[in-house]
């Protein structure tokens, strides 16, 4: 019971942290707006923030936005995972393709926006979540890539000792596996990132054909209500934060014994 | 003879990490092997526990098979898995094996005790302490009852008090077994109190021709057997061994 407490405090008190470090943040921004721009106040941001959970149309970008960054964090993490582990079945693979990943990589991904507003229209749902999950995609690939080559021989040599089985199989299920997890959920969270920016980003720029929160910034920027710009740009931040609680929470609760975190 | 090392060379790429090795070791004997670093006691290790092929020659292992061989090694983290509990580890071979039955649980359990790790059944790896962590390499090493046992370097770089706990546990743990051993060690200490023949490897990649016999003493205590005259004496002739390979080079 008292560890249990003892892991809560600091979770509670990094909670308490982010609207305090997002209130010295906006008083910081309105100290340095012009005037002509009215930035609103700490408060009425943050009445702003409570109250607009009542509003249906809120309500409704949260479940779009949040719809398109599952979508392409789930077809992500199946890429990413799976290109990793066949591109890394043999070193001279993995040089061959690294360096194309690599150039890939450097490439801002809104640069595709016309080829693929082109082949899959600007309307369609799919070009949201698709342009995100090219960059996931990239970032997981790096990391479990990583984590395949920087697992530890010895400790695989250890379990067919141990084992006394050879198969790559097993040892791929009971140590590879595991041994690349933290690579893997340390790429993931930051292609989770990526993928929250990028899909805000394109429903800002009225792609997609649902209002999710980057297109609700826009409407309200139209509108110079920017409480609920800021308010909403809070509520982007939650939404990342919350898919970040679910993901350490699924993981610390079915590989329990690894000290992940 | 259940370890028989014949003419055995390793390559790796351009460079001879072995050349010409041959060895035989007889049932339940424990051997030896000192040598300079870099001249391969690992890679003969991981030879004869079939991790490695060798490039000429054979390795032929008579009365158990490559199952029954157990390799505890100088870093303990590569021998646990930091994701699983001190029990988890430690039954971890015998599971696999399909071997965890009551007689092996309690032999475990004996292993666990003697290594004073029975009170720490549910911590992870990463929650011990170096020297739990060594005791508990050598828990796993040791629990599925091998007949032949690999330790490399296995008691470098940790204190007195717990090389001796350890010395003795696998002293008794072999008799018990009734296993044969090779260790490879840079101690003359440890090679003299627990092996019975003491072999070399020379910077030409081979077994020397010259090997120590140990005299055994009847002393229990490890404080007292390292003072024995007979102790002081093979060791001084384990040095002028060793000095005279390494002079060869």
């Amino acid at each position: 019971m008292r560890k249990r407490s003892k892991q809560l405090k600091p979770f509670f008190a990094g909670l308490i942290m982010i609207p305090i470090m997002m209130a010295v943040l906006f008083s910081v921004l309105k100290f340095f707006t012009p005037p002509t721009i009215k930035f609103p106040t700490v408060l009425a941001i943050y009445s702003d923030f409570i109250g607009s959970f009542s509003d249906q149309s809120v309500r409704n970008a949260i479940l779009s936005t949040g719809e398109y960054v599952l979508i392409s964090s789930v077809v992500s993490i199946f890429c990413g995972v799976l290109l990793s582990f066949l591109l890394n079945v043999n070193k001279r693979v993995w040089k061959v393709a690294e360096p194309f990943i690599d150039f890939l990589r450097s490439i801002p991904i809104t640069f595709f926006i016309p080829a693929f507003a082109v082949i899959l229209g600007v309307s369609s749902p799919t070009i949201v979540w698709l342009l995100a999950v090219i960059p996931s995609t990239l970032i997981i690939l790096v990391n479990v890539s990583y984590g395949i080559r920087e697992q530890n021989i010895s400790r695989l040599h250890h379990y067919q000792l141990l084992s006394g089985k050879k198969s790559a199989t097993s040892s791929f299920f009971k140590v590879t596996v595991y041994e690349v997890l933290p690579a893997f959920i340390s790429g993931f969270k930051i292609a989770l990132s990526y993928s929250i920016v990028i899909v805000t980003v394109l429903e800002y720029m009225q792609m997609g054909n649902q209002i999710g929160l980057g297109g609700l910034v826009y409407d309200e920027m139209e509108h110079l209500n920017y409480k609920r710009v800021y308010s909403i740009i809070m509520m982007v931040g939650l939404i990342g934060y919350a898919f970040n609680l679910v993901i350490d929470k699924l993981f610390t609760k079915y590989y329990s014994n690894y000290d992940l975190l | 003879m259940p370890v028989s090392i014949n003419d055995v060379a390793f390559r790796y790429g351009k460079s001879t990490i072995l050349d010409g090795v041959d060895v035989k070791i007889q049932d339940g004997e424990i051997v030896a092997l000192l040598g300079v670093s870099g001249s391969g006691k690992s890679t003969l290790f991981n030879l004869i526990s079939g991790l490695f092929e060798p490039s000429n020659g054979s390795v032929e292992l008579s009365g158990f098979s490559k199952r029954d061989i157990s390799y505890i090694r100088q870093s303990a983290m590569d021998m646990v898995f930091p994701w699983k509990t001190v029990s988890q580890n430690a039954e971890f071979a015998l599971k696999e094996r399909g071997e965890l039955n009551e007689a092996s649980k309690q032999r475990l359990s004996r292993i666990l005790r003697i290594l004073k790790l029975d009170g720490k059944l549910q911590n992870l790896p990463s929650q011990l302490s170096g020297g739990e962590l060594k005791r508990l390499s050598f828990a796993c090493g040791l629990s599925y009852s091998p007949k032949l046992v690999l330790l490399d370097e296995a008691f470098t770089g940790i204190d007195f008090s717990l090389k001796w706990e350890l010395w003795a546990c696998l002293k008794s743990e072999l008799t018990i077994l009734g296993a044969t051993a090779v260790i490879a060690t840079h101690d003359f200490d440890e090679a003299i109190f627990l092996s019975d023949r003491i072999i070399f490897l020379n910077p030409s990649k081979q077994i020397d021709g010259c090997e120590i016999l140990v005299e055994k003493t009847d002393d229990v205590d490890i404080g007292t057997s390292l003072s024995t005259q007979s102790f002081i004496r093979t060791k001084e002739r384990t040095l002028k061994a060793y000095k005279k390979v390494n002079a060869q080079a």
